[in-house]
């Protein structure tokens, strides 16, 4: 029988940074649901400097990016990213009252912004998008 | 497909057979895209798969069906539509005495093969599967239910990352005389689109089960809140930080509702929360706690400060232009240090407060 399961599945990595315990579990948790031609090997940092340590160390094909967090927010990190060179792709997660500066994180190149509470529905989608648009460009 | 039990025996098909693959294709149709718009709209999971099973049935001709769902190294018995030993036992005793009974993924079934394997199991005897068999017949649930299993389909819950969420196990096609007769090899598609729908139900609610989204509001939901809760009281008693707690009552919502319908009652919630959202600190949390009564959870607030804030709110909500009229709302406040306590002290604090402010007249902060 013709499956789709005979077509390769590569693994995306993808690194969450988020101080929110609750989040970063739920969406590890969502991501191990998510319908998709790739499975996820996801990594965690709970603030923004573990997130640039983390990226210095290995490849990521994704970053979930929290826009608000203490010490780093998400904003000087993507910036700080950029800086150097390292052009994965994004998916910023934004709170109450951070859509003017989602909108200027837009400007600086991420793939998109998600509002909380997200929609894990449309999340999927979001990520399955992000994660494949840079092998797309690569390519 | 090469099914070793399915070519042993004669095979005889139900009489209808060929009329449900021809004639009553374009109903099978309008079946599956009724079901598949209720598995997307349907919040509870139980009764969306209690009804794709029902349709599975009358679409192979089963007498009786078994939805299983994987969880851990078992298969739990989700649904089980019997009417043959429901008349014998009642629904419900049926359904209490299957809940208690897990089938083991390590013993060997059919069922548990076919959650293993992902293959597709047809059967026209149970009790005559060839002893090379890949699969074994588990009799121990007919020995609980006294119901006499002859053929079986079983196929798997598949989802599109190929994982096996589950079974569904169809029992006893019912020929044209009556009599079980094999399930005809067509009907493998069939019971495989219909547990395909099953897995796609199964997933959504996990996914559903996950979310920290309020469905009316769009805003946070209580699940969230109350995990929020936990973690900023744990931590602010660790850290001796202040933490404050609001819980907020609309006055007189019940009458929007009767008189612009709960349509215009779900639009006032939502504005409400993106009122209070729009006011809010960034690590502040706005939930809808439930009904028309919302929390706002201020991290590193003194009581004082956030008696402040829910002045304020009050007076926003006063002023706000609510499409279907005036608004206000009333407000308890609660705040550790001030009261301390664990996560339930607080939240009773609070409702104390708020009761207080609805009894001496409303459109008030109560918690001074």
């Amino acid at each position: 029988m013709a499956m789709l399961a005979t077509t390769a599945r590569a693994t995306k990595r993808v690194l969450i940074v988020d101080d929110d315990v609750s989040i970063v579990r739920v969406l590890q948790d969502a991501l191990g649901l998510f319908r998709h031609e790739h499975t996820y090997a996801v990594q965690t940092a709970a603030d923004g400097a573990e997130g640039l340590a983390a990226l210095e160390r290995g490849q990521f094909d994704l970053v979930l990016l929290d826009m608000y967090m203490p010490r780093m927010t998400g904003l000087e990190l993507l910036t700080e990213m950029r800086r150097r060179g390292l052009q994965t792709p994004v998916l910023m997660l934004t709170g109450n009252e951070d859509s003017r500066s989602a909108a200027s994180a837009l400007a600086s190149g991420i793939f998109a912004y998600v509002p909380k509470p997200f929609d894990l529905q449309q999340l999927e989608v979001l990520v399955s998008l992000a994660a494949a648009s840079r092998s797309v460009s690569a390519a | 497909m090469d099914i070793p039990g399915a070519r042993t025996g004669a095979l005889k098909f139900p009489g209808f057979m060929a009329a449900t693959l021809t004639d009553h294709g374009a109903q099978m149709v309008e079946d599956l895209l009724q079901l598949g718009i209720a598995i997307s709209s349907e919040g509870e999971l139980a009764p969306v798969l209690e009804r794709i099973v029902t349709q599975a049935r009358r679409f192979t001709g089963a007498e009786a069906a078994t939805l299983f769902l994987r969880e851990g190294g078992h298969l739990r018995f989700a649904v089980v539509q019997n009417e043959i030993t429901n008349r014998r036992f009642g629904n419900y005793d049926m359904q209490q005495r299957l809940e208690v009974e897990r089938l083991p993924l390590d013993v060997p079934s059919l069922a548990g093969y076919v959650a293993n394997s992902g293959e597709v199991v047809n059967v026209p005897e149970a009790y005559d599967i060839p002893s090379d068999a890949p699969y074994a017949f588990n009799w121990r649930v007919d020995l609980t239910t006294g119901y006499r299993t002859h053929s079986v389909l079983a196929v798997p819950l598949r989802d599109a990352a190929q994982r096996n969420l589950g079974v569904l196990q169809l029992i006893n096609a019912i020929g044209g005389d009556g009599q079980p007769v094999a399930f005809h090899p067509r009907l493998e598609d069939v019971a495989r689109a219909f547990a395909a729908y099953a897995a796609i139900a199964v997933r959504s609610a996990r996914l559903e089960e996950l979310s920290f989204k309020d469905p009316l509001t769009d805003g946070y939901n209580r699940r969230y809140l109350m995990l929020r809760l936990y973690e900023e009281v744990s931590r602010a008693a660790r850290y001796q930080q202040p933490l404050s707690l609001i819980l907020l009552d609309l006055d007189g919502f019940k009458s929007i509702n009767d008189r612009w319908g709960h349509g215009a009652g779900d639009d006032v919630l939502k504005q409400v929360v993106q009122l209070l959202a729009s006011q809010s600190r960034r690590d502040s949390v706005v939930a809808r706690y439930g009904g028309d009564e919302f929390i706002a959870l201020l991290p590193s607030t003194t009581r004082a400060a956030a008696l402040v804030y829910a002045e304020r709110m009050r007076a926003i909500i006063e002023r706000y232009p609510f499409q279907y009229g005036p608004l206000t709302a009333s407000f308890g406040v609660a705040g550790y240090p001030d009261d301390p306590g664990n996560v339930a002290d607080l939240i009773k604090r609070a409702d104390h407060a708020l009761y207080e402010a609805k009894r001496q007249g409303r459109n008030l902060v109560g918690g001074h």
